[in-house]
C-alpha cells in the first residue's frame, strides 16, 4: 500500500519546479503590517458551527479492550492513583470530535463536564444532557457523552473510526477497566466498529490535546474546571465588547444559521408536501380516508399548521406549491435581523407555519446573558436538527460481527495512527 | 513532550506501539520544523526559505493541483505562493499553525486564479507529446486526477503529503472526522484497484 505513495512523492520531485532566480532573490518582508491576517487578536466566534454538517454516513464502531492497553503510554511519575490516602484530582478528555473534559471524584464518579469545543456545545447545552453525565461512574458519563455524539453523527458508524480519551492525575485502573468495558458493550451491541484509543499522558501533552494553557498542576486544571463556563463559547465572551458580540451573533446567527436552518426547513416542506399529494392521490383512490387524516395531522404536528380540514389543506398544498420556491430565493438574501423578521411575519400570515423559535432569534441580544441564553437555544436547535438527520443512520439494521477480529486487524493496518 | 511506552505484552506486535509513537513524534517535529524556520525567514533568512521549499514544496503542488488541474499553471501558482508567504511573512505568528498558514496562502491563491480563469477547467493531456512535464505512463498524481474526487484528492494530499490526521484535516475542511475516514479509505481502494489494473 506504500508503495504508491513513494510512488507518488518520488513523481512530484520530478515535475516540481525549481524555485525561481526571482523568487529566491526577493526581498523578504521584515516590516510589521499594520492589518496582519493572523493576528493573536482573537475574533469573535459564535459558539457553534454555522456550517450544518449533514447526517454522516453510517459507522461501524469496534472497541477494543484488550488492545486498548498496548497504547496506553505509562508516563513517569503520571501517577496511578494508588497513592495512600493523597487524593488527587482524576481528569479525563474525550475526543470524537466533539471534544469535553471530565472530572472525578475520589470514588470515580464525575462531578463536572466541559465542553473543549463548539460542537461539545451542541451536547452540553441542555441542562438534561448536562446533567445525565454528572455524578455517574466516569465510565456511564463517557458512555452518554459518547453515545450523544453518535447520534448526532459525529462518528461514522458504517465505516471505521476512533475516538480517543486522554487521562491524567490519579487514576485507578478500575475505573479505566469500566470505561474500557462499557464503551466495548455500547459499542458491540450496536455493532459499531470504532476504536478506542485510550492514553494516561503527562500534563502537558493532556493541557496541549485538551486545548488549555497555563496550567502546572492537575489540581490547577480541576480548579479552573470548577470556575469555567461549561460552554466553549460562553468562555471568551468577555474578551469582546458587546457590540462585537451583537455584530457576531447577527452575522453568524440570523444572517448564516437561522435563515439557512429556516431555508432547510422549508425545502424539507416542499418534498412534504408532494409526498402528501401523492399520499392523498392514492388514498382518494382507495377511499381511504383515515389516510387523509392522518396525513393532516402529520402536517399539523411537524409545521404547526391547522388545517380545519381537507380543503384547507389542498388550499396550503397549492400555496407552498406556487410560493414557496421564490420565498427560499428571499431568505438567502436576508442581510440584517429586520428583514428576517419582515420574512418570518409573511411566513406566517401567508402559510401559517409555526415561525416562533425564528422569530426569538431574529431579535439581536440586548445583554451578554441574552447572547448566552441565544446561544444555548441555538445549540439546542442544532442537536435536535441533527438528531433528526441522522436517525436513518442510527436505527439501520447492522449485522453481526466480530469486532474483535476486525478491530485487531484495524490496528495492525495503522488504522488509529490514521486517525489520531 | 514525548511519552514513553512501557509495552505491554499482549498478541499486538511491538511494531505497532513503535510506529504509532514514531509516527507521532514525526509529525510533531515536522510541525514545529516548519515553524522554526518560518520564524527564521522572518528574521531574514533567506537559506531557510530555501529549506522551506525543500520541505513544503510536494504538499504545496499537490495541494495546488487539485484545484488548478494544470501541470503548468500549478508550476506558475507555486513561484507565487513562495513569493507571497517572503512578502506576508510578517503576519505570521510563532508558536501557530505553520503548515496551516501556508496552505492557507497556498488555497487563496489558487482559488483567485479559478476566479480569474472563470472556472476553465484544464485537464492535462497526457498524450500530448509537447508538455514537457508529461510522463509516458499516467503517473499517480494523473491517476488520481482521474479516479477521485476533488474531496478525495485534498483529503489523501493532506494526509499524506501534510501528515495531517483525519481529524484535523477534518477540521480544515469542515467535515467530521469520520466523513474524512471514509474519503481517505475510499480513495485508496480507488487508487489500488487502477493501480491493479494498469498493472495488469
Amino acid at each position: 500500500m506504500k508503495n504508491w505513495k513513494r510512488q507518488w512523492k518520488t513523481e512530484l520531485d520530478t515535475v516540481i519546479p525549481e524555485l525561481s532566480d526571482s523568487v529566491k532573490n526577493a526581498p523578504i518582508n521584515r516590516t510589521e503590517s499594520s492589518t496582519p491576517v493572523h493576528s493573536t487578536k482573537k475574533v469573535a466566534r459564535f459558539s457553534l458551527k454555522s456550517k450544518i454538517i449533514t447526517a454522516c454516513a453510517s459507522i461501524a464502531v469496534v472497541m477494543i479492550v484488550a488492545l486498548s492497553w498496548v497504547f496506553i503510554p505509562i508516563i513517569n511519575g503520571g501517577g496511578n492513583g494508588d497513592n495512600g490516602d493523597d487524593f488527587v484530582p482524576a481528569v479525563i478528555t474525550v475526543e470524537i470530535n466533539p471534544k469535553a473534559t471530565f472530572v472525578l471524584d475520589e470514588n470515580g464518579n464525575a462531578i463536572n463536564v466541559v465542553a473543549m469545543n463548539s460542537d461539545a456545545d451542541v451536547i452540553l447545552a441542555d441542562k438534561t444532557r448536562f446533567k445525565s453525565m454528572i455524578n455517574k461512574p466516569v465510565s456511564k458519563a463517557v458512555e452518554v457523552f459518547v453515545d450523544y455524539a453518535t447520534r448526532l453523527g459525529y462518528l461514522n458508524v458504517d465505516e471505521q473510526d476512533a475516538i480517543r480519551l486522554s487521562r491524567v492525575g490519579g487514576w485507578k485502573k478500575d475505573w479505566n477497566n469500566s470505561i474500557n468495558n462499557d464503551l466495548k458493550e455500547y459499542f458491540k451491541n450496536n455493532n459499531y466498529k470504532v476504536a478506542v484509543l485510550n492514553e494516561e499522558v503527562a500534563l502537558t501533552e493532556f493541557c496541549t490535546r485538551t486545548g488549555v494553557s497555563d496550567i502546572k498542576s492537575v489540581s490547577d486544571l480541576t480548579t479552573w474546571m470548577a470556575s469555567a463556563p461549561t460552554l466553549y463559547g460562553a468562555r471568551d465572551v468577555g474578551d469582546f465588547g458587546f457590540e462585537v458580540l451583537q455584530q457576531t451573533y447577527i452575522d453568524e446567527v440570523v444572517k448564516t444559521f437561522a435563515v439557512n436552518d429556516l431555508s432547510e426547513m422549508l425545502k424539507r416542506l416542499i418534498i412534504d408536501v408532494s409526498d402528501a399529494q401523492t399520499s392523498i392521490g392514492q388514498a382518494l383512490i382507495k377511499g381511504d380516508y383515515v389516510k387523509i387524516s392522518y396525513v393532516r395531522s402529520q402536517f399539523n404536528l411537524k409545521y404547526g399548521t391547522s388545517f380545519r380540514g381537507y380543503d384547507d389543506m389542498l388550499s396550503f398544498f397549492m400555496n407552498v406549491t406556487n410560493n414557496m420556491s421564490e420565498l427560499i430565493t428571499r431568505i438567502l438574501t436576508v442581510d440584517s435581523p429586520l428583514n428576517f423578521s419582515l420574512i418570518l411575519e409573511e411566513i406566517e400570515n401567508s402559510f401559517k407555519i409555526d415561525v416562533g423559535a425564528y422569530k426569538k432569534l431574529a431579535i439581536a441580544p440586548e445583554s451578554l446573558s441574552d447572547y448566552l441564553k441565544k446561544q444555548e437555544v441555538v445549540c439546542n436547535m442544532t442537536f435536535n436538527k441533527k438528531v433528526s438527520d441522522n436517525r436513518k443512520v442510527i436505527d439501520a439494521e447492522r449485522e453481526d460481527f466480530d469486532y474483535d477480529g476486525w478491530l485487531l486487524e484495524f490496528v495492525s493496518n495503522g488504522g488509529l495512527e490514521e486517525i489520531w | 513532550m514525548l511519552n514513553k511506552i512501557k509495552y505491554l505484552k499482549i498478541n499486538a506486535t511491538k511494531k505497532e506501539n513503535l510506529l504509532f509513537n514514531k509516527r507521532g513524534s514525526k509529525k510533531i517535529v515536522k510541525a514545529k520544523e516548519l515553524d522554526k524556520l518560518l520564524c527564521e525567514i522572518q528574521s531574514g533568512d533567506n537559506s531557510s526559505f530555501e529549506r522551506l521549499y525543500l520541505e513544503t514544496k510536494r504538499g504545496v503542488y499537490a495541494f495546488l493541483y487539485t484545484y488548478l488541474n494544470h501541470h503548468e499553471n500549478t508550476e506558475d501558482a507555486m513561484q507565487t505562493v513562495y513569493l507571497k508567504i517572503k512578502q506576508n511573512i510578517d503576519k505570521y505568528r510563532a508558536g501557530t499553525n505553520a503548515r496551516a498558514w501556508i496552505l492557507q496562502i497556498a488555497k487563496n491563491h489558487a482559488l483567485n486564479e479559478l476566479k480569474k480563469s472563470d472556472r476553465i477547467t484544464y485537464t492535462d493531456n497526457i498524450d500530448c507529446v509537447a508538455d514537457e512535464v508529461h510522463i509516458e505512463a499516467e503517473g499517480i498524481a494523473d491517476l488520481m486526477k482521474r479516479v477521485l474526487t476533488e474531496d478525495e484528492q485534498q483529503v489523501v494530499t493532506l494526509h499524506v503529503l501534510w501528515n495531517y490526521r483525519h481529524r484535523e484535516i477534518g477540521e480544515i475542511l469542515g467535515c467530521p472526522t469520520g466523513t474524512v475516514t471514509s474519503k481517505y479509505k475510499r480513495a485508496v481502494e480507488k487508487l489500488k484497484k487502477s493501480l491493479k489494473g494498469v498493472k495488469g
